[in-house]
C-alpha cells in the first residue's frame, strides 16, 4: 500500500486531498462531516468581518459550474464561538489539521486573526475579493459590485493589498500562512505569487475560479445566472488552466504548491501532482457528491499509485517538470510507434488525421510515417496502447516514453 | 424549415456555420471538404509570411477540451498563393458562399500579404496577438489590412478579462469592420498520467479550446455586443446547434467552428446548422435572425 501521507509546511495530512473553501465547509457540522468521510485536512469557507449577502449564484453547466464569488454568511463571531470549536473537535478526532480560510485585505485580517487563531493549525488567505483601497470592508453588498469593475490584472500591477495581507497574517499568526491565487494571465499570476513569498507566503494554492464567464438560458433568452449575468467557472473546464498554474509555480517558486480547480477523480490529482502540487483541494465534485467524495478520491490515489509501483505522493510529485526539463522543444515530425495488435479497429485515428497519415484497412490501422505531420492527436485518442508518441530529450536520445526505452530515428533528421 | 441564411456586410452566407482557424482549415482540400460539409461560408487558415514553425506534438484532447501549439498554417503563403487559394475560391464559388482569409500578425505583414491575397477573398480576418494591455499592434494590423484592401476586415481576439469591452473599442475606433471572439486561452497544461509526459511539444503549454472554452468564449462575445455595433464571428467550443443558438443570443452574427470539426470531422459544420434549424422550427422562429442578440440588456442590440 502506498503511503499517503503529505507533509505541508510542518503540518502532516493523512492524504493530500483537501477540501476547497467553498459551500461544503461552511461551518462546523459540514466541516466535521468532510473529516470524518476521509479529507487529508481541512479548510473552512472563507470568513471575512462581515457576512457576505445572500447569493444564489450557482449554475452547472456542461464541464463545470458557473457560481458568483462569495465567502461565508455565518460572522466571524459564530465561527469563533460555535463552527471553529466543531470543525477543531473533529480535525483532532481525526488527526489531520485545520486551516481557517480568511479574506481580505491586511485591516481585515489584523481585526480577524485573535478570534480565529485557537483553533487554527494553518491560516489561507483569500485574494478574490482584494481591493485597491485599505480600510476594513463597510459594506459587503458593494465590495462585491466594486470588484465586479476592476481589471483582471490589477493585483499585478499593485500588489501591495496582497503583500499587506500577508503581512498582517505573518505578524498575527505563528503558523503556516497560505495564499490561494486567481488564475488570469501568465506574467500576472507569477508576479503576484513572487509578491506573496517575499511578503512571507509559506505555500500557494492555485487557483481559484477564473471569471467572469457566462452561460445562456436559450429557452429563456438570458443568462443563466441572475444579475449581471456573469459566473465564476471552476470544474473540469478549469483544470487545463489550473494545471499550468500549478505547473508554473512550481517550476519557477521554492514553495509548496496546493493545486485546485477541476481535480474529480484520481487520475486528476495525479496530474495534478506530477505538474508539481503537493496536494490537491476538491470542492465542484465534493459540492456534487458530498463530503465522502474526498475518503473516496484519496482511496482511489492510493489504488492508483498501488498499480502504478508508486511508493508515495513524493514519487510522482513533479514527475512532469523533470520531463518537461529533459524534453528538446523541436519542429521535426516523429510519426507515432505503432503496434497493429493492440488496433481495435475504432477509426478514431483516421477520424483524427487532418494529414491523412492514418486509415483503416479492414479492422486495422495503417500508418504511412511520410505523410505523417507529427501532430500527436491520433495517440492520444487511441484508446488502447497501440499507438505511442515518441518523445525528443536534450541530449539527443529519443524515447519510447511508456517504458524509457531508447530508440533509434536516424530516418527523423533529429539535431544530433 | 427556418430561415438560416446570414447577410453580414453584403455577404451572403446560407447558413450561420463557418469553420475557425486550424488544421480543419489548412490547405484547399480541407475547405473543399469543409464546404462540402455544409458550412455556411469558407475562413483559410490563418497564413504569414513563413511557415509556421510547430512545435511537435501540439495536438491533444483533454477531458473538457483540447489542447494545441499549433501557430497559423505550416504551409509557406506562395503555396496558398499559386494553388490553395484557388481550390478553395472554387468550392466556394460552386456553392456561391463567401470565403475569408485569415492573415497574421504584425502591421508590415499584414501590409505585404493583404494586397496579395487579395483576388481570392470577400473578407480578410486578422490574427492578432493582443492580450489586452498594448493595443497598438492590433490597431497597427488594422491599418495595414484597412490601407490595402477594400473587403471588410475582422480582427480576431484573444479571450479576456474585464478588458473585453475596451479592447472591442480599440478595435472598431481603428476601423476594424468586425471581430472574432476568440481565440483559443492560455496558456494550459496536460500531463498523460501514464507517461508522466507534458502532452505539448515545444515549450510544453498548450492553448485550450472546445467546451472548456465556452463559458469565457461566450461571455467575450456578449461583452464586445454591448461595446461595439459590428459584426462579431462567435468562436470557442461550438459543438452543438444549441451552443450556437447560445452565441447568436449573445449577440453573435456568424458562429466559427474548429475543434469540433477536428474531432468530428467536415460533416460537423452542417450538422450544427441542422440542429440550429431544428431548435429554431421547435421554437416558432422563422429566421435565425429574430433571436440574434436575444439574451443581451435591453436596447443594446447588435445589428449585425
Amino acid at each position: 500500500m502506498a503511503d499517503l501521507n503529505v507533509t505541508i509546511n510542518g503540518l502532516t495530512l493523512r492524504n493530500p486531498i483537501l477540501p476547497g473553501s467553498g459551500p461544503q465547509v461552511d461551518g462546523g457540522e459540514k466541516l466535521a462531516a468532510v473529516a470524518h468521510n476521509g479529507a487529508g485536512g481541512l479548510i473552512t469557507r472563507t470568513i471575512s468581518i462581515l457576512p457576505a449577502p445572500a447569493n444564489n449564484g450557482h449554475a452547472a453547466i456542461r464541464g463545470g459550474y458557473l457560481s458568483r464569488p462569495a465567502w461565508s454568511a455565518i460572522p466571524v463571531e459564530q465561527w469563533a464561538q460555535t463552527e471553529l470549536p466543531a470543525a477543531r473537535r473533529a480535525a483532532d478526532e481525526e488527526g489531520i489539521p485545520l486551516m481557517v480560510s480568511l479574506g481580505y485585505n491586511g485591516a481585515e485580517i489584523e481585526q480577524l486573526l485573535p478570534l480565529v487563531r485557537p483553533w487554527a493549525d494553518g491560516i489561507e488567505l483569500a485574494t478574490h475579493f482584494l481591493r485597491p483601497d485599505r480600510a476594513p470592508m463597510r459594506d459587503a453588498a458593494a465590495t462585491i459590485r466594486a470588484q465586479n469593475a476592476l481589471h483582471s490584472h490589477f493585483l499585478a500591477h499593485d500588489p501591495q493589498p496582497l503583500v499587506e495581507a500577508v503581512q498582517a497574517a505573518k505578524a498575527g499568526f505563528a503558523g503556516p500562512v497560505w495564499v490561494k491565487l486567481s488564475p488570469w494571465g501568465q506574467n500576472e499570476v507569477l508576479t503576484v505569487a513572487r509578491a506573496a513569498v517575499a511578503a512571507g507566503a509559506d505555500a500557494l494554492v492555485a487557483t481559484d475560479t477564473l471569471g467572469p464567464t457566462l452561460a445562456i438560458d436559450i429557452e429563456q433568452a438570458r443568462p443563466l445566472l441572475d444579475g449581471d449575468g456573469y459566473g465564476w467557472l471552476s470544474g473540469v473546464s478549469l483544470r487545463p488552466t489550473a494545471l499550468r498554474v500549478v505547473f508554473d509555480l512550481a517550476k519557477e517558486l521554492d514553495v509548496p504548491v496546493i493545486g485546485s480547480g477541476g481535480v474529480s477523480r484520481p487520475d486528476d490529482a495525479v496530474e495534478m501532482f506530477m505538474a508539481g502540487a503537493a496536494a490537491v483541494q476538491v470542492t465542484s465534485e465534493a459540492v456534487r457528491r458530498g463530503a465522502r467524495w474526498y475518503g473516496r478520491l484519496a482511496k482511489e490515489v492510493g489504488r492508483w499509485l498501488d498499480a502504478h509501483d508508486k511508493q508515495d505522493v513524493a514519487a510522482v510529485q513533479g514527475e512532469a517538470i523533470r520531463h518537461w526539463q529533459a524534453l528538446l522543444p523541436h519542429t521535426v515530425s516523429t510519426p507515432p510507434l505503432y503496434v497493429e495488435d493492440e488496433c481495435i479497429g475504432c477509426k478514431l485515428c483516421e477520424l483524427s488525421c487532418h494529414y491523412h497519415a492514418i486509415w483503416m484497412e479492414g479492422m486495422k490501422a495503417v500508418l504511412n510515417p511520410d505523410l505523417c505531420f507529427g501532430c500527436g492527436l491520433c495517440v492520444v485518442r487511441c484508446p488502447t496502447e497501440a499507438l505511442t508518441m515518441p518523445r525528443v530529450r536534450r541530449d539527443g536520445a529519443v524515447l519510447n516514453p511508456r517504458n524509457g526505452s531508447s530508440l533509434r530515428f536516424w530516418a527523423y533528421g533529429l539535431p544530433e | 424549415m427556418a430561415d438560416l441564411r446570414v447577410e453580414m456586410l453584403g455577404l451572403h452566407f446560407r447558413n450561420p456555420v463557418i469553420p475557425s482557424a486550424g488544421p480543419n482549415v489548412r490547405d484547399g482540400l480541407r475547405l473543399q471538404e469543409a464546404a462540402d460539409g455544409g458550412a455556411g461560408g469558407l475562413l483559410a487558415k490563418t497564413i504569414s509570411v513563413d511557415p509556421a514553425p510547430v512545435p511537435m506534438p501540439h495536438m491533444a484532447t483533454v477531458r473538457g477540451g483540447f489542447l494545441n501549439t499549433e501557430l497559423w498554417s505550416e504551409l509557406p503563403p506562395e503555396r496558398w498563393l499559386s494553388r490553395e487559394y484557388d481550390m478553395a475560391r472554387r468550392a466556394a464559388d460552386s456553392l456561391g458562399i463567401p470565403l475569408i482569409v485569415s492573415l497574421g500578425y504584425s502591421g508590415s505583414e499584414i501590409a505585404q500579404l493583404a494586397p496579395k491575397v487579395c483576388p481570392w477573398a470577400d473578407a480578410i480576418e486578422l490574427s492578432t496577438h493582443y492580450l489586452g494591455e498594448d493595443p497598438r499592434p492590433m490597431i497597427e494590423a488594422i491599418d495595414a489590412a484597412k490601407s490595402a484592401v477594400d473587403v471588410p476586415v475582422f480582427v480576431k481576439m484573444s479571450p479576456l478579462g474585464r478588458e473585453m469591452k475596451a479592447a472591442a473599442q480599440a478595435a472598431a475606433e481603428a476601423g476594424a469592420d468586425g471581430i472574432s471572439a476568440t481565440n483559443s486561452f492560455g496558456p494550459a497544461f496536460g500531463v498523460d498520467v501514464e507517461t508522466g509526459y507534458p502532452l505539448m511539444g515545444g515549450k510544453g503549454y498548450g492553448w485550450l479550446s472546445g467546451p472548456a472554452l465556452k463559458p469565457l468564449a461566450l461571455r467575450c462575445v456578449y461583452d464586445i455586443a454591448q461595446a461595439v455595433d459590428l459584426p462579431i464571428i462567435g468562436v470557442g467550443g461550438i459543438s452543438s446547434g444549441k451552443d450556437a443558438i447560445e452565441f447568436i443570443m449573445a449577440g453573435a452574427t456568424l458562429v466559427g467552428v474548429c475543434t469540433a470539426a477536428i474531432m468530428r470531422g467536415p460533416s460537423v459544420y452542417g450538422k450544427i446548422a441542422a440542429e440550429m434549424d431544428t431548435w429554431l422550427n421547435e421554437h416558432g422562429y422563422e429566421s435565425v435572425n429574430q433571436i440574434r442578440g436575444a439574451a443581451l440588456p435591453a436596447k443594446e442590440v447588435n445589428h449585425g
